[in-house]
């Protein structure tokens, strides 16, 4: 998921919340008397004190311009939603990292994902470490190399520590900064726990 | 290196990563773990929610065309809404209407949820809060006179309740709590630890 897309569910999640935040106050208001005094007339009126303001539905529906009001509406409605949907998918990150051997005669690539993969069969060669899994992801727009270690419930954390700093080093030597590294350490299950998400 | 890492890592003068400045053992560290947004299932929700109207939005052109049988059903729902006068329930629903949106203004402003506590000094190596837990148990579970041991919290408190066969808990529960202050000794941030010890029944 992109960084646009996420900043864009946080603004429609507020702009929505503050609208039924004013709309549910505004109904209790009404409800209780108290918005009267606020709010004018309805058109015939008697006001809004006995009735909720409902647009007047038939002049418009039989309106000609009303159907392709609505086609458009319904073609710019579900391209907003399903590309909406879309941004939600898991995105595919570019793992190409450009090596400094680049120039106009060719160009010398490194591919992450397979560098996180030989990194997570080496952490996994280490007995602390049960199995690792190794993936180039992206989280807030930033590219990261993420190995995901499973260690034994009886594991001494120091010695994990130490495997995933080996690891994590000998990227550091082949990559420098160009690739971020995260190691989670994953305890195995002894029981069925149900797992948490995290990007 | 491992013949593993070493076989698809790129070696040699040229192979080094361009436009970035080199420096020995990766110092950059990937980002934090966190929890998925609740922004997100918004998102998802509210992307159904626009689609769906779109649907309803070419159903009411169709019908203007009477290309599908029904009619509109516009007028039927502003009627509907017309209706609504001081009945009972729309007190609770504008009160239900006013959570929803408060819900989701906490939503879009809450940060996503921090679950995991770093292993070492740098932010590189991370453990779930679940995890440490996990390990925890298992570690106090292997102590002498341990008859079942449970443990959970946070990332910032952890809380172990520990049934023991002796009849003198407090060389339990002192046991206990140096195992778990050892084993959580290299996390960040330090959990609060709290051990529970009860005497139970003989294994």
């Amino acid at each position: 998921m992109s960084r646009a897309a996420s900043v864009g569910d946080r603004l429609v999640a507020a702009l929505l919340g503050l609208v039924l935040l004013a709309g549910g106050a505004l109904v209790v208001a009404w409800r209780a008397g108290w918005a009267v005094q606020l709010l004018p007339a309805g058109p015939t009126g008697d006001g809004w004190s006995d009735r909720l303001p409902a647009p007047d539905a038939g002049s418009a529906v039989s309106a000609p311009w009303w159907p392709w009001a609505c086609l458009g509406a319904a073609v710019v409605l579900v391209l907003i939603g399903l590309r909406w949907l879309v941004a939600h998918l898991p995105g595919r990150v570019d793992r190409r990292l450009r090596l400094d051997g680049s120039d106009a005669s060719g160009r010398l690539e490194a591919d992450l994902g397979t560098v996180a993969d030989a990194a997570a069969a080496d952490l996994a060669r280490h007995d602390a470490v049960r199995s690792a899994d190794g993936r180039c992801r992206q989280d807030a727009g930033r590219r990261f190399v993420d190995l995901a270690a499973t260690v034994d419930p009886h594991a001494d954390l120091p010695s994990v520590r130490a495997a995933a700093d080996d690891t994590v080093a000998r990227l550091g030597e082949a990559l420098g900064d160009a690739a971020p590294v995260r190691v989670r350490v994953r305890v195995g299950r002894t029981d069925r726990e149900p797992a948490r998400r995290v990007t | 290196m491992s013949a593993a890492l070493s076989d698809h890592l790129p070696t040699g003068p040229h192979a080094r990563p361009a436009a970035t400045p080199r420096r020995e053992g990766g110092r950059v560290a990937g980002p934090e773990p966190r929890a998925v947004a609740g922004s997100r299932a918004v998102g998802v929700v509210l992307a159904l929610v626009v689609t769906g109207l779109g649907v309803v939005a070419g159903r009411e052109a169709l019908a203007a065309w009477g290309a599908v049988p029904g009619g509109s059903w516009l007028p039927g729902a502003a009627d509907a809404l017309g209706a609504v006068g001081p009945q009972w329930w729309v007190l609770p629903a504008g009160v239900a209407l006013a959570l929803v949106g408060l819900a989701l203004l906490l939503a879009a402003l809450r940060p996503r949820r921090r679950r995991h506590l770093a292993l070492g000094p740098d932010d590189r190596v991370w453990v779930g809060s679940g995890d440490l837990a996990r390990l925890v148990r298992t570690s106090v579970g292997d102590l002498p006179g341990v008859l079942e041991a449970r443990a959970g919290g946070t990332r910032r408190a952890l809380r172990v309740d520990v049934t023991t066969t002796a009849s003198a808990t407090a060389p339990v529960q002192q046991q206990v709590t140096e195992r778990v202050r050892a084993l959580v000794a290299d996390v960040r941030p330090q959990p609060r630890v709290r051990v529970r010890v009860r005497t139970g029944g003989a294994r």
